[in-house]
């Protein structure tokens, strides 16, 4: 079979850093703040590399949004919602599909050992869908705690395309909630646009924590004492609700169990 | 940080470095740490601007028209389309 014709032309800010940051993350190498800053600035700029393949051109954003996550995500999220344990058993599910986006992209003749942008655009379409799939298998996980724990709230509808769109992932006491992992949150955070997120986060490393961050209108709902607090030190202080004050953005944040706790308080369902 | 390029990457190094990360990602959730996050989003609430931007919208010959009060060079509006960075947001009424 001829190979088909294949260019890639990468964003003039796009330098050979940035490059050796993709690698790093996939090598799991990152390190520090520095690492993960320019890991995010890595990936936010490839969002305009342009490929062309025969007499078509697409910004890899477009190849993630008009090829992969059309062709996988509906898939992906009916078998995310058979699962028993979203928890435990979406990792395996969102690996799975991983290896689908590499086939397919050899499939494609898309894998070119002398063109290695194509090896840049590979790393992109497997980021930017471990975002996707991570992203919605914690939502899952979220959505069905939510129930057990006897919080009220409206959810979208993940297999409805629309549904998934919409604004906001859930509602809660009619407060529009977003539920985010870390690295996507990053991407969204400012201006914060919802009245709360549910975000995780991983701490030293090794254990994973749930924090629920407010808008100041937001936490007046529940309207508790908050503690002044450092975004920097934030970690060590979500023992309690804490008010933090950051340029021209103020929030409350506080443990995601300590929030369920004062939303059940609040449907008068504990004391 | 490695000084590695992808050129320099034969492909069976490449493959492994892919079957790695796929491996790794099917036991784990690639948070970023915690510490790391609170830096990055202190960064980047800092670094956001905020500048308002009033629309007006009307209906002209069955046609949604916006207007801005003012040009904001990242922002272009063309009849009922706002180009934003790479988002196009298109306005239709509601029937």
């Amino acid at each position: 079979m001829a190979q088909v014709a294949l260019q890639i032309q990468l964003p003039n800010k796009f330098t050979p850093k940035h490059e050796q940051v993709v690698i790093d993350y996939l090598a799991d190498r990152l390190k520090g703040k520095q690492g993960w800053r320019l890991a995010v600035q890595a990936f936010d700029l490839l969002d305009n590399a342009i490929l062309s393949v025969g007499a078509s051109t697409y910004t890899f954003r477009t190849v993630y949004e008009q090829i992969v996550e059309p062709q996988l995500s509906n898939r992906y999220l009916q078998e995310l919602l058979r699962l028993q344990d979203a928890k435990r058993q979406s990792p395996e599910l969102w690996s799975r599909f991983a290896r689908q986006i590499v086939n397919d992209f050899v499939r494609l003749g898309w894998r070119r050992q002398e063109i290695p942008e194509t090896s840049l655009l590979l790393s992109y379409l497997l980021y930017w869908w471990g975002a996707f799939a991570r992203g919605y298998a914690f939502e899952v996980e979220i959505f069905r705690d939510l129930l057990q724990s006897g919080i009220q709230f409206q959810a979208h509808n993940l297999l409805d395309w629309q549904e998934r769109f919409s604004p906001s992932d859930l509602s809660v006491r009619g407060l529009a909630g977003d539920i985010k992992t870390s690295v996507y949150f990053i991407y969204i955070a400012a201006p914060l646009s919802h009245d709360f997120y549910i975000v995780r986060l991983l701490v030293q490393g090794q254990s994973y924590t749930i924090v629920t961050f407010l808008k100041p209108a937001a936490w007046d709902e529940i309207n508790g004492d908050t503690l002044e607090g450092d975004l920097t030190k934030l970690i060590q202080q979500l023992t309690r609700p804490v008010r933090i004050r950051t340029g021209k953005h103020e929030f409350v944040a506080l443990d995601y169990t300590e929030w369920k706790r004062r939303i059940l308080q609040l449907q008068g369902e504990i004391q | 940080m490695t000084n590695q390029r992808f050129a320099d990457m034969s492909e069976p190094e490449f493959d492994q470095l892919l079957d790695d990360y796929i491996q790794r990602t099917a036991t784990g959730y690639g948070e970023m740490p915690a510490e790391i996050f609170f830096d990055l989003l202190a960064e980047r609430m800092t670094e956001q601007i905020d500048e308002t931007l009033n629309l007006s919208i009307e209906l002209v010959d069955q046609n949604l028209v916006i207007s801005p009060d003012r040009e904001l060079g990242t922002v272009v509006i063309r009849g009922n389309e706002i180009l934003i960075g790479k988002h196009r947001l298109v306005l239709h009424l509601a029937t």
